[in-house]
């Protein structure tokens, strides 16, 4: 489905729905007398281009059991549960942060202007420490794994940078 | 920040963020390293930090140290560049300054601001041009505008007058003052023509402070090429080079040595000869960096070489650059990271970030957390 919005840019709207995935059995009598109960239609946020702003219309069903009378939703494949981004937004985001060292404002506003998603700092900032492990402060490598092919020749270089204290910087517990 | 790199793979293993490169902070580093590593280390390649140094030599003391070329190179092209910024200061900032100095008094005695000083000049010319000078004001300073006339015609035919470097400037500039402008010796115009002349010699060294700020600005072209690798060079440096050895002859000297130099990392172990003949570069003035570079390198030649035995006890590695030099691009891309970041405030963050963008565990020295908890500590009090 396409529209175009006021300032010319197209916006491509792709359905998905659970009903896609219709569970074959009950999570908790596990018979097969099941019945679509209800609905919610959400608009997920996915990468778009400078003229393309994609969404995605997400049904979100729930399967009511005529056995146990249970109601239960099932995990779409494709959109992580209660997630407002697609999958690839939030990786393209961890990656540009953490692999190329870019800032997480300049993801953000790339993110915005380019891409058409709407996100904070702040969210970009919870995806990219969440997957770099930001709370641990590890001092020794017992816990990570050695180089699987050292070669034994090795060199040691030093490089200094400064680094300054947030004023109300926390403590560091190891 | 201390970092650790496979030098055959190029791939950097392990970091540890430290307070700084003292030895206790590099032996732990290296510690954690040795009991981590699957693998004895065998060959280490470190700068000339002698903190990483002793470091090394108390967790690996059976290790075969390489010292970096690419920092012993550095190392000695640093002390070179301070050297020629000295000479460049000695011979003709100090000149240049003289001749502006030389003008600025020549202005204020005119304008009767000052009695006439005594002036050092450490240069010949200056000192030439100063008593030019003193003999035109001696003619000038006469009452009659013929005598005048006759004294300065009388002057500007003395061979002191000709021998002087700036005296067809001079004597350009004060022709115009009778042909251009028309000017006569009379009672009325000697108002004008006093000055006029003053101002002609004022001319005339302002082309020599001009010369000489053209050989200056050779100076630090040629300062560059001096200092590059023959095999680094295109046609056209070896062009420019040629041309400017043409007009700094003494610079050949420093050249030849720096050639040699550079020759010493491609010859065979044997043919190698011993970096004394870099003491050639060094005279009792030379700046104090060169000085300490020369002895440094001096000091270390046999651990800047040790590739090449390497090199000859395992064929398999020859012409592996990164087991002679330490990874200096890994210091680059840190760099821009921090550059990126606006600098990082939190170690967290730093760990989090280098670890990602170096793909490598990086752990944070005990030290580094205490001084860190303590700062933090401090500014919330």
């Amino acid at each position: 489905m396409e529209e175009r919005n006021e300032d010319g840019i197209e916006v491509e709207i792709r359905e998905h729905s659970d009903a896609d995935f219709y569970p074959t059995s009950c999570p908790s009598c596990y018979t097969s007398d099941i019945r679509r109960h209800t609905y919610k239609v959400r608009f997920i946020q996915d990468l778009g281009t400078p003229r393309i702003c994609r969404r995605i219309r997400y049904e979100r069903v729930y399967f009511k059991c005529k056995n146990c009378e249970r109601v239960f939703g099932i995990e779409h494949p494709l959109i992580p549960i209660g997630s407002n981004y697609m999958p690839g937004v939030i990786e393209y985001a961890i990656s540009r942060v953490l692999e190329r060292g870019d800032s997480i404002r300049r993801v953000v506003r790339d993110l915005n202007e380019l891409h058409h998603v709407n996100v904070s700092v702040v969210s970009v900032e919870r995806w990219v420490n969440k997957s770099g492990r930001k709370e641990q402060i590890p001092n020794d490598l017992s816990e990570e794994d050695p180089p699987s092919q050292f070669s034994g020749f090795m060199s040691v270089d030093g490089t200094f940078k400064a680094v300054k204290t947030k004023k109300n910087d926390h403590d560091l517990e190891v | 920040m201390l970092l650790a790199t496979d030098s055959l793979h190029n791939k950097p293993i392990a970091g540890a963020l430290v307070s700084s490169e003292s030895q206790s902070e590099t032996t732990f580093f290296l510690q954690t390293l040795k009991e981590w590593l699957p693998k004895p280390v065998k060959f280490m390649t470190i700068d000339f930090s002698s903190r990483i140094e002793s470091g090394v030599k108390a967790v690996f003391p059976e290790v075969s140290i390489q010292k970096c070329i690419f920092h012993a190179i550095q190392l000695l092209l640093r002390g070179l560049i301070k050297e020629f910024t000295r000479v460049k200061n000695e011979r003709y900032l100090g000149h240049i300054k003289e001749w502006n100095h030389l003008r600025r008094i020549s202005i204020s005695l005119e304008k009767n601001e000052r009695s006439e000083p005594k002036l050092d000049l450490q240069f010949k010319d200056t000192t030439y041009a100063w008593k030019i000078y003193h003999d035109l004001k001696t003619c000038i300073i006469k009452k009659s505008p013929r005598e005048i006339e006759r004294k300065l015609s009388l002057y500007l035919l003395t061979p002191t007058f000709r021998n002087w470097k700036g005296n067809l400037t001079f004597l350009h500039k004060y022709e115009d003052i009778f042909i251009k402008t028309k000017f006569k010796f009379s009672e009325n115009s000697m108002k004008y023509v006093i000055p006029k002349i003053y101002k002609a010699w004022r001319g005339a060294i302002r082309e020599l402070r001009l010369e000489l700020e053209t050989i200056k600005s050779q100076f630090n072209k040629i300062k560059y090429l001096i200092l590059m690798n023959p095999k680094n060079m295109k046609p056209y440096h070896r062009k420019k080079l040629k041309k400017y050895l043409k007009i700094f002859p003494w610079l050949r000297s420093y050249r030849k040595i720096i050639v040699k130099f550079y020759y010493q990392f491609h010859l065979p172990l044997e043919k190698r000869s011993s970096f004394s003949f870099l003491t050639q570069l060094l005279s009792e003035n030379s700046h104090p960096w060169l000085k300490s570079a020369i002895s440094t390198l001096i000091e270390n030649q046999e651990q800047i070489f040790q590739f090449k035995q390497i090199y000859v006890s395992n064929p398999k590695i020859k012409n592996v650059k990164s087991i002679k030099v330490v990874n200096e691009p890994i210091n680059k891309a840190l760099h821009q990271l921090f550059q990126t970041q606006n600098g990082m405030r939190t170690l967290e963050n730093i760990r989090m970030r280098v670890s990602h963008r170096l793909k490598c565990p990086i752990f944070i020295s005990p030290d580094t957390i205490e001084r860190f908890n303590y700062q933090a500590k401090l500014k919330r009090s």
